[in-house]
């Protein structure tokens, strides 16, 4: 039996405004094992992005526990959480949202710092880790606006890693990027998770959704069904289309 | 009107920085229309107040002696037209006590007419008359009236040494001449036909006199008559053998108005100041709302608005604000001007009238709309440069290709340091305007705090600006001068004694003249005073210190030579000082007793300064004085008392002054500091939530917002005070400079430095904790939905 | 914007340059003389000279001077040389007994004339660095210019060759002070734009369908409107006939207009049967009590036995599940109020209540016991009918109506749920609610 880090229980969020209650999440049980690579699929408005930061302690649920680890992360005060998060959770967002007043080496650095002292071996693993996803040396004291979508992007994924958290939360990483450096990125991240890096992983791109192990579709805060995939195996066309068709039967 | 639509929606939008800009230029509207108001109208509210009863444009006050030959000189002087001269009760020692006010007793000479005397220059015109006028009625100043409260019915004692009457007050008068005790330290009072040869009986309360009123063709040149009068009195009447006093309508009327020109001036310029917040306000507001709206002013442009036409929808807004707070502002000050009329009433001693002043308001209202509509067009302005395809892109592009300062990597700072450190940076255009408010705002902190204490506490350096001795007697003998100086010097009791005369010299150069109050002593280091604020006293015959208000109007310098003429003859002089003085209207001059005897070789000194002892009652030294020398002529006075008197009636003033500037102040800082705090807040909302994500606690941000804040409040506010600490004096005498005052030496205190560095920092950091505070509520994940999807 | 400011800078300089040569000319005065020293000098002089003790020559407060006597015999020739050499020449006077001033002779300063010199140097030092300064700056300011702008363009053109050719991957480098990258965005922006410009029409599209569907449920209204007319119409016309001479032309064109109304009075009728089926079951549903069936979160409960917990009788036995169900809160408030209040009346005792979660059958169980008699077990399917009472002494003891559990049957039908009572140590009622 896989070891489960991230349980869901009867988990609901809902957002009110005045009287008007709209429900985005509706009693959904998630398991997340430890070294998935877990993709929240679904249309527009589904509630792939709350899911994915209800589960991550961004946003508390409004019912409904979460477990991370048999710590119940749902009853934490938001400082908690704060801290909770800088320990076990990595992000990585569409916009990216690098700090653009900081250099690459200090957007890493400052993540890491919030956990360890240990200037030196911060530095030391953020340039690590920035040379395994490609980035060179040139880059590391250039600011975010000197750097292209990709680039940009693996720099996240890299602050994102760089407490060595047990999950990273994706939330549509490729969407702003064009489908070269997107693919770049995918690589990076199947790179990450085949090192054993549990990775969730929000999109509605079905070459991204690809990479995953475990596809859950989402609709109007239901998790409908969900599809199981072996580890990636690149360029397979089984794959593919056994995705396409679940996909179909979802009403992509 | 689809830009009303817009302008209107605006404002609908942003309702606090729209009350806010409201209550700006309502408080704005009020100070300047007031200020302008009561600037521009009091000249002629003045003459028109004057031409009422016929008010003198001339009053010369002899004991008598050569009533004749004055007339003759009144028509000699081509300005003439007619006088009117009666009799009348000189009072210099006298002193008065109201007592239904529970007043204490105070000294001010007196000049007591006949009510009952028919005149037709400076007719009495009775305020608040009682019913019957009882026979020891007296008529007393108006000012009394409006500032001392005294009134109709109350019981005013006439003291003069021991002897008392009692007199009862029947009503008031409105005189320029005897406006205020402040100009001319002297009551005219009126009694009844009874009561006045009653007190003319009794010589004791003091000498009788007579008292001639002019009035000439040109209002506006009476000190010229004077002058006149002056020059031509003194081939009739030998200097020293005999008193005489002139008064002219134009020295008055300057001298009335000062104070209150202060105080609106004072006005006009804090309507500036908050002006300028004003302006500040609308530069962050303007600037957060286009940084909000990016994207729906990329929308109205993509529709085909044009960007004037959004500009224009800006100014639109600006505009109904101004005038919303501009209306409200003029209701306001016509709600005050009850207050207004009092202040102004008790300042000038005759009773204003607030009316409306159609061009007034069209002055202020045209000055805050350009200043408004002015700043709101150039911060606005940017908005041209908006493309459709940039807004829609949100925002426009900034690239940094900065230098890193703080590299992490190396960094010895902690986290939130360098974290607050880097944002300190980012920031430093605003950090900079905001801490160019904040080191203005504790610079006049520092400056009203050094005002007050040199006014109210500690008056000494206030003194010498007026330019006044710190004698506590002053003692004048007609006769057997050398040996009374000599013994009142050997008395117990007296510390020092100093000879110090003075007279009315004119004083000429390259065809320019000038009336100065000559001061005159043998050696001017013994003065506890010093004047001199460039070169040097007088210490040879031939020398001469004059006030720069006198040198400037000569066209003299320093090194010039002037020539004083007396009595036919005219000795020159060699400029070797420039002197300040506040008083006789910055017009003084002073010479040696060496020079003096140039000028009249049998010249005596008749004026002596008394300092007495620590310790030693004036009260009973005048007396005793008094009494030693009961069957001489002299006059004994207490010099410091008198003085001390005219400044606690600034006190007050500068009491509501000071506080009201603290106050604005205080409001100013905490506004400034929640504006850039909340700009900031909205606009890196984004990159608070991002590091929300990441981990940081809403403490940590707080953290770092006032590391990035706190050094500029701290360094701007040190900064200011530091510069307030060198400043107060110059910036003091550039205040004065129009009075001739070019040199200031008031104390400023360090402690009150430190302590306007540490309010002013304690003020700023409980403020950007309150507003840091709302980072609590920014959720890490809201806004990201926003951006997505 | 960076011209902008090296111009100001420039200007500012040029300015400031200009400034100090200006105040430092202005403030050289040539042969400054110290009046009033040499007045002291003087001074000092006459009465040194009354004291009968003064040399002919001397220095005094920094001064040298020589004194030539009337009596003097070269008394001209000092004076005229002290003239020559530009020297301040003062009278030398003494008052003598009668208060008579007496010229005695002129008091003459030696000053030194190498003043001119030294400043004719100084200026022309300072004119010389002003111009070195203009001409560093000219040359700066040309450089950055080049570097600046004509380089940059010169990218720029290539840039543009390359986009004419056909090549869009090709990127316009930037780099600091370029004033050009913002047009290289803005191509692949337009493209970006108009894409999402189409989008949005297609989107536009499907709403106005949307809205046509909706509109056309409006149409009920118009059609009774035009019925009504009609019939107005046939009775008017009928009126009309009636008088009208049978055979005319007036009255077979009457009777075809009658006909003719006929038909469009048929035709709305069927149109007005069309949208009467479809509204029908609507219609129905609102002469019955209504049920809102909406999702809430599970939690909403509790405050509802709490606002019922008058007598603090009410005890939770467990954790509530928290979790999202169907119901309506009006109506589940109901009736937990009266399955509460029954309770109250008949039992008295304290409440049990069990929140009870089946995730696989997707239900969520509240069981309410209290302590009392319970009911007669043949009643228990009865006790959900309408106007059923009790057979207990209790419940004929006390006034009621029988239709509290009927309502609240009724109620939990209609959330999808179910109710069920029974005995167990007292009575109990289950209540379902579904899971959403």
């Amino acid at each position: 039996m896989e070891n489960t880090i991230l349980k869901a229980e009867m988990l609901s969020k809902t957002y009110s405004n005045g009287s008007i209650m709209q429900h985005v999440l509706k009693n959904l049980n998630i398991d997340i094992k430890a070294g998935d690579f877990t993709v929240i699929m679904g249309s527009s408005g589904s509630g792939k992005s709350t899911l994915l930061y209800a589960l991550s302690g961004m946003d508390k649920p409004t019912l409904g526990k979460i477990d991370f680890k048999g710590e119940e992360i749902s009853k934490y005060s938001n400082d908690r959480l704060a801290v909770f998060r800088r320990k076990h959770c990595g992000f990585v967002f569409q916009q990216i949202y690098l700090n653009e007043t900081m250099s690459v080496l200090d957007n890493i650095i400052i993540s890491g710092l919030l956990v360890s002292r240990d200037k030196k071996a911060i530095a030391a693993r953020a340039k690590e880790l920035l040379h395994q996803v490609g980035m060179t040396e040139v880059c590391y004291q250039k600011y975010p606006s000197q750097l292209s979508g990709g680039e940009a992007q693996r720099v996240a994924i890299v602050r994102a890693l760089i407490n060595a958290p047990e999950i990273v939360f994706a939330d549509e990483p490729t969407g702003a990027l064009n489908s070269t450096n997107a693919i770049n990125v995918l690589d990076v991240m199947t790179e990450v998770n085949a090192s054993g890096q549990s990775i969730i992983m929000v999109t509605h791109d079905i070459k991204t959704a690809r990479r995953a192990n475990r596809i859950l579709y989402l609709k109007d805060g239901v998790i409908i069904d969900e599809l199981k995939l072996g580890s990636y195996v690149k360029d397979d066309p089984q794959r593919h289309k056994i995705l396409r068709e679940f996909l179909e039967r979802m009403g992509w | 009107m689809k830009i009303l639509m817009i302008a209107t929606n605006n404002i609908r939008k942003a309702k606090v920085a729209t009350a806010t800009l409201i209550i700006l230029i309502a408080i704005a509207t009020i100070f300047l229309y007031v200020g302008i108001s009561v600037l521009s109208n009091l000249d002629t509210f003045i003459d028109g107040k004057n031409a009422e009863t016929n008010g003198a444009h001339f009053i010369s006050i002899t004991d008598g002696s050569h009533d004749a030959a004055i007339d003759q000189i009144y028509e000699s002087i081509d300005s003439y037209a007619s006088s009117e001269r009666e009799e009348g009760l000189m009072s210099m020692s006298s002193k008065y006590q109201n007592v239904d006010t529970g007043e204490e007793a105070y000294s001010l000479s007196t000049l007591f007419l006949n009510r009952e005397t028919p005149r037709d220059i400076s007719r009495v015109t009775i305020i608040d008359e009682a019913a019957q006028i009882p026979e020891n009625g007296v008529i007393v100043p108006y000012v009394l009236k409006i500032a001392n409260g005294y009134k109709t019915g109350d019981t005013l004692k006439f003291m003069v040494d021991d002897n008392t009457t009692e007199l009862e007050i029947a009503g008031f008068y409105e005189d320029l001449m005897f406006a205020s005790p402040s100009n001319v330290s002297m009551y005219k009072l009126y009694v009844g036909d009874k009561q006045f040869n009653d007190l003319m009986n009794q010589p004791v309360y003091g000498s009788k006199c007579s008292y001639s009123a002019v009035i000439t063709d040109d209002i506006d040149n009476t000190e010229a008559f004077e002058s006149q009068f002056t020059k031509d009195l003194k081939t009739v009447w030998p200097e020293r053998t005999g008193s005489y006093a002139t008064l002219s309508y134009g020295t008055m009327k300057i001298g009335v108005a000062v104070f209150i020109n202060i105080i609106m001036a004072v006005l006009v310029a804090f309507s500036i100041i908050i002006l300028a917040i004003a302006a500040i306000v609308i530069k962050f507001s303007t600037t957060t709302h286009i940084e909000n709206n990016i994207k729906n002013i990329g929308a109205l442009e993509a529709m085909g608005y044009t960007s004037g036409q959004i500009l224009g929808s800006i100014l639109v807004e600006y505009l109904l604000i101004t005038a919303v707070g501009f209306a409200v502002g003029l209701g306001a000050s016509m709600l005050i001007s009850p207050v207004i009329t009092n202040v102004v009433s008790s300042s000038i001693g005759l009773r204003w009238t607030t009316g409306i002043y159609p061009r007034t308001i069209l002055i202020s209202l045209a000055v805050i709309m350009i200043a408004v509509l002015g700043i709101s067009y150039f911060s606005a302005f940017k908005i041209k440069k908006i493309t459709p395809l940039t807004a829609l892109r949100n925002g426009i592009e900034t690239h940094h290709f900065g230098k890193n300062r703080v590299p992490l990597e190396r960094t010895k700072l902690s986290l939130n340091m360098a974290m607050g450190y880097k944002s300190l940076i980012f920031n430093k255009r605003q950090n900079l305007i905001a801490g160019l408010i904040i080191m203005m705002l504790s610079l006049v902190t520092v400056f009203s705090f050094a005002a007050y204490y040199n006014f109210a506490v500690d008056k000494s350096a206030m003194i010498k600006l007026i330019g006044l001795e710190t004698a506590e007697v002053q003692v004048t003998a007609m006769e057997n001068e050398e040996t009374i100086f000599d013994e009142i010097a050997a008395m117990p009791g007296v510390a020092d004694t100093v000879k110090l005369d003075s007279f009315d010299g004119v004083i000429k150069y390259d065809k320019k003249e000038c009336g100065a109050s000559t001061r005159i002593t043998e050696d001017y280091s013994r003065l506890k005073v010093d004047t001199c604020v460039k070169g040097r006293m007088p210490v040879n015959d031939n020398e001469i210190a004059i006030t720069s208000i006198v040198l400037n109007k000569l066209g003299a310098q320093m090194g010039d030579t002037v020539s004083i003429d007396y009595n036919g003859i005219t000795r020159e002089f060699l400029v070797v000082g420039v002197t300040q003085q506040f008083n006789m209207l910055g017009r003084g001059a002073a010479i040696t007793t060496a020079g003096m005897k140039k000028l009249m070789p049998a010249y005596q000194e008749k004026n002596l300064m008394v300092y007495l002892a620590d310790g030693e009652n004036t009260k009973s030294f005048v007396t005793r004085i008094n009494n030693q020398y009961a069957n001489q002529n002299i006059q004994t006075a207490s010099y410091f008392e008198s003085i001390e008197m005219m400044l606690d009636s600034f006190e007050a003033s500068i009491k509501i002054v000071v506080t009201g500037c603290l106050g604005i102040i205080a409001v100013i800082i905490v506004f400034v500091m929640f504006l850039v705090i909340r700009v900031r807040i909205l606009r890196e909302r984004i990159r608070l939530g991002v590091s929300k994500a990441l981990g940081f606690t809403a403490n940590q941000l707080i953290g770092q917002i006032l590391i990035s804040q706190m050094p500029v409040i701290i360094g701007a506010s040190a900064l200011g005070a530091v510069a307030g600490y060198f400043a107060t004096n110059p910036l003091l005498a550039l205040m004065l400079a129009a009075n001739g005052i070019l040199n200031c030496e008031f104390y400023v205190d360090p402690r009150l430095v430190l302590f306007t560095i540490i309010g002013i920092s304690l003020l700023g950091l409980a403020t950007v904790l309150i507003v840091a505070n709302s980072i609590r509520k920014i959720s890490p994940c809201r806004m990201f939905e926003e951006g997505v999807d | 914007m960076k011209i902008k400011r090296i111009i100001i800078a420039f200007t500012l300089l040029l300015a400031a340059s200009y400034g100090v040569l200006f105040c430092y000319i202005n403030a050289t005065q040539i042969n400054a003389v110290d009046v009033t020293q040499i007045n002291s000098v003087v001074k000092t002089i006459e009465k040194d000279w009354a004291n009968g003790d003064t040399e002919k020559t001397g220095a005094s407060g920094g001064m040298a001077y020589q004194i030539a006597l009337v009596t003097d015999d070269n008394y001209q020739s000092l004076l005229f040389e002290g003239i020559r050499n530009r020297h301040t020449i003062m009278d030398l006077t003494s008052v003598s007994a009668d208060g008579q001033a007496e010229v005695l002779g002129k008091v003459i300063f030696l000053t030194d004339g190498s003043e001119e010199e030294k400043m004719k140097n100084n200026l022309l030092a300072m004119i010389t660095v002003v111009f070195l300064m203009v001409l560093i700056l000219v040359d700066v300011v040309l450089g950055m210019v080049h570097f600046s702008i004509l380089r940059p363009f010169g990218v720029m053109k290539q840039f543009a060759q390359k986009i004419a050719d056909g090549d869009l991957e090709f990127r316009l480098p930037m780099d600091r002070g370029n004033y050009f990258g913002a047009f290289t965005e803005s191509f692949d922006l337009m493209r970006e734009e108009l894409r999402k410009a189409r989008q949005g029409e297609y989107e536009a599209n499907i709403s106005k369908k949307e809205l046509v569907a909706e509109l056309s449920h409006d149409i009920k209204t118009p059609v009774a409107t035009i019925k009504a007319i009609c019939e107005l119409l046939t009775a008017k016309l009928g009126g009309v006939k009636f008088d009208t001479q049978t055979g005319s032309a007036a009255e077979t064109t009457i009777a075809e207009s009658i006909e003719k109304i006929a038909v469009i009075h048929a035709k709305a009728g069927v149109i007005d049967a069309l949208i009467s089926n479809l509204f029908h079951a609507t219609l129905e549903e609102l002469e019955m009590l209504k049920v809102n069936v909406s999702e809430q979160p599970s939690t909403v409960m509790l405050k509802m036995f709490r606002e019922m917990d008058h007598f603090g009788k009410i005890r939770f036995k467990n954790d509530l599940a928290e979790c999202l169900i169907s119901c309506d809160p009006l109506r589940l408030g109901q009736v937990i109020d009266n399955i509460i209040s029954n309770s109250y009346k008949y039992a008295g005792t304290d409440i049990d209540v069990w929140f009870d979660l089946d995730k696989t059958e997707k239900y969520l169980e509240v069981k309410i016991r209290d302590d009392g008699d319970g009911v007669n077990p043949d009643e228990w399917p009865l006790v959900c009918e309408k106007f059923f009472r009790g057979s207990g002494e209790a419940v004929q003891n006390t006034p009621g109506s029988g239709l509290g559990l009927y309502l609240a049957r009724l109620f939990m039908e209609g959330m999808g749920g179910s109710i069920r009572c029974y005995n167990e140590a007292g009575f109990v009622v289950e209540l379902r609610l579904k899971v959403v």
